[in-house]
């Protein structure tokens, strides 16, 4: 039996080996390797343009590699597609909720699907809107929120069906600065305390460089640039951030 | 987890807003209530220069009213039970033929084809072919109905599922539904917004049409009615029943606007005017 953060194989959790897309003449992934450890939290950092959503395409199996192999918790998401149910959630850039629920309504959704009975998932909803600093909107509809407010119940309703991988497909570049760093401390401190695997795709260096603990940086098409581990960084130092932001930057431009 | 001010809810003073359209409502009322009086006059005015077989004057039209209501009040069931049976198979189908439709886009186009012949043709034509093909007045009467508003709904539904959000939909497939769970949380509660707005566009066409079919082919309901009461120059029953019908079809418009109201109060204009 898969159980949260284990897999078929029982070692990585994600794993991209030579993973290939092109579009006709057109590559968006190159040949692309990579691993993510069970627990770990790791960046996926790109230009516009440089195939991240391709990459979590793939992953979320709406997209099957032209050549390579793509495994989540050791399934083919696109030939596992049901084995994958309520393994894996993701969080958009934008919320994505369905406008004729309640906040409340929204995060039992997964739930629903997942055949959770009414009660149990009712309760389950309540303590995540609770968790996310949302137990007074539970009666609310999406209009009736923030955006900080819409992508908590979008966080909510990922997190809700305790999926042992989410992924972040730019899921805190549409909010404001001090939202955007408030939501992703706030990501930090659940992925420390529920234990999952978490996947971030995004194109903020900060952004990557304070949530994940491994930094992917790809060039275009898609391929590994270069690898960060965030913990052999210290960044109390002035000036320090900035010499890395620009190497990335460069790295990333090339 | 803490909350910063930078999250606080988009709406607030709902209080407000919904105090607003509240007034809003009052204003329309008055509106209304103006417009009557200013026809009531206006009929008055006429019947003092024309005799009473051509206008009556607006007591006799309000007696004539209360008659038609009393003494004929059947007449007034039969036409609201056909025409409330007629809608809800139209719904019914539409709801059905346009989800099949968007299903394929080869049967969408198709489909999509078919309906605007449907939209094309001439009410009166529908009628005669409704005479002539079926023996049964209520069958009649229904097909001519479903016939006339069954593409609106078909359109509505198929153009709502293609609009569809895609992101939507994209994120809600990251929880693997079946297409059963998809279209029963997803599909249908999307279109449900596009059939109650087609309703009110729909609902008081649909009325007119039962009446005129009941006109040309019935022996019962409303039209039949003022056929019979046409054919006795009885001009004020003619009024009466106009009244009854105008009255039939702002309760009508009434009851769907409460109904938009209460299946719709997700909607941001919906949220402010309950």
């Amino acid at each position: 039996m898969i159980t949260k953060n284990s897999n078929a194989s029982g070692d990585c959790v994600i794993e991209l080996k030579d993973a290939h897309v092109s579009f006709g003449d057109v590559v968006a992934v190159d040949k692309l390797s990579f691993q993510v450890n069970p627990g770990e939290r790791v960046a996926i950092l790109g230009q516009t343009g440089a195939g991240k959503s391709t990459i979590m395409n793939m992953l979320v199996g709406a997209l099957a590699a032209t050549s390579g192999t793509v495994r989540v918790v050791g399934l083919d998401p696109v030939a596992d597609w049901h084995a994958l149910r309520g393994k894996i959630a993701v969080a958009f850039q934008d919320a994505r909720l369905l406008p004729w629920r309640t906040a409340h309504a929204n995060v039992e959704m997964g739930l629903q699907f997942l055949g959770v009975d009414r009660r149990k998932r009712r309760d389950i909803a309540a303590e995540w809107l609770e968790r996310v600093g949302l137990g007074h909107a539970l009666t609310r509809y999406p209009h009736q929120l923030s955006g900080g407010m819409r992508q908590r119940v979008s966080l909510a309703r990922a997190l809700s069906v305790d999926p042992g991988v989410v992924l972040l497909d730019e899921a805190f570049s549409a909010l404001d600065e001090a939202t955007s760093v408030q939501l992703r401390g706030d990501f930090v401190r659940l992925a420390q305390t529920e234990k999952f695997t978490a996947l971030i795709v995004t194109h903020s260096i900060e952004e990557a460089f304070e949530i994940a603990d491994r930094v992917i940086v790809l060039g275009r098409p898609a391929k590994v640039m270069a690898t960060y581990d965030t913990a052999e960084y210290d960044f109390s130092e002035p000036g320090s951030f900035e010499t890395l932001r620009k190497t990335v930057s460069e790295m990333m431009r090339a | 987890m803490t909350q910063a001010s930078v999250d606080m809810p988009a709406v607030t003073g709902k209080g407000k807003t919904a105090s607003g359209a509240g007034r809003k409502r009052v204003r329309k009322t008055l509106l209304l209530t103006a417009a009557s009086a200013l026809f009531l006059l206006l009929l008055q005015i006429a019947s003092m220069q024309t005799p009473d077989y051509i206008v009556p004057d607006v007591p006799t039209v309000l007696k004539a009213t209360w008659e038609v209501l009393t003494e004929q009040g059947s007449d007034l069931l039969v036409t609201l039970g056909r025409f409330a049976l007629a809608i809800l198979a139209s719904i019914v189908l539409g709801w059905i033929l346009g989800l099949a439709m968007a299903s394929q886009k080869v049967v969408g186009e198709f489909g999509e084809a078919v309906t605007r012949i449907l939209l094309a043709t001439p009410s009166l034509s529908v009628i005669l072919f409704a005479v002539l093909w079926f023996e049964s007045i209520e069958t009649r009467v229904f097909v001519v109905v479903c016939f006339m508003a069954l593409p609106f709904y078909i359109v509505a539904v198929y153009e709502s599922v293609k609009t569809i959000d895609r992101d939507l939909v994209e994120a809600m497939r990251q929880f693997r539904p079946t297409r059963r769970q998809l279209f029963a949380h997803v599909l249908f509660p999307h279109t449900t917004a596009t059939v109650i707005m087609t309703t009110k566009s729909v609902a008081s066409f649909s009325l007119r049409i039962v009446v005129f079919s009941e006109v040309l082919v019935a022996t019962s309901g409303i039209g039949s009615s003022m056929l019979k009461a046409q054919s006795a120059f009885k001009v004020d029953l003619i009024f009466g029943w106009t009244v009854v019908l105008i009255v039939v079809n702002f309760l009508l418009m009434a009851g769907l606007d409460l109904l938009e109201r209460r299946l719709l109060r997700w909607r941001p204009e919906n949220a402010v005017a309950s």
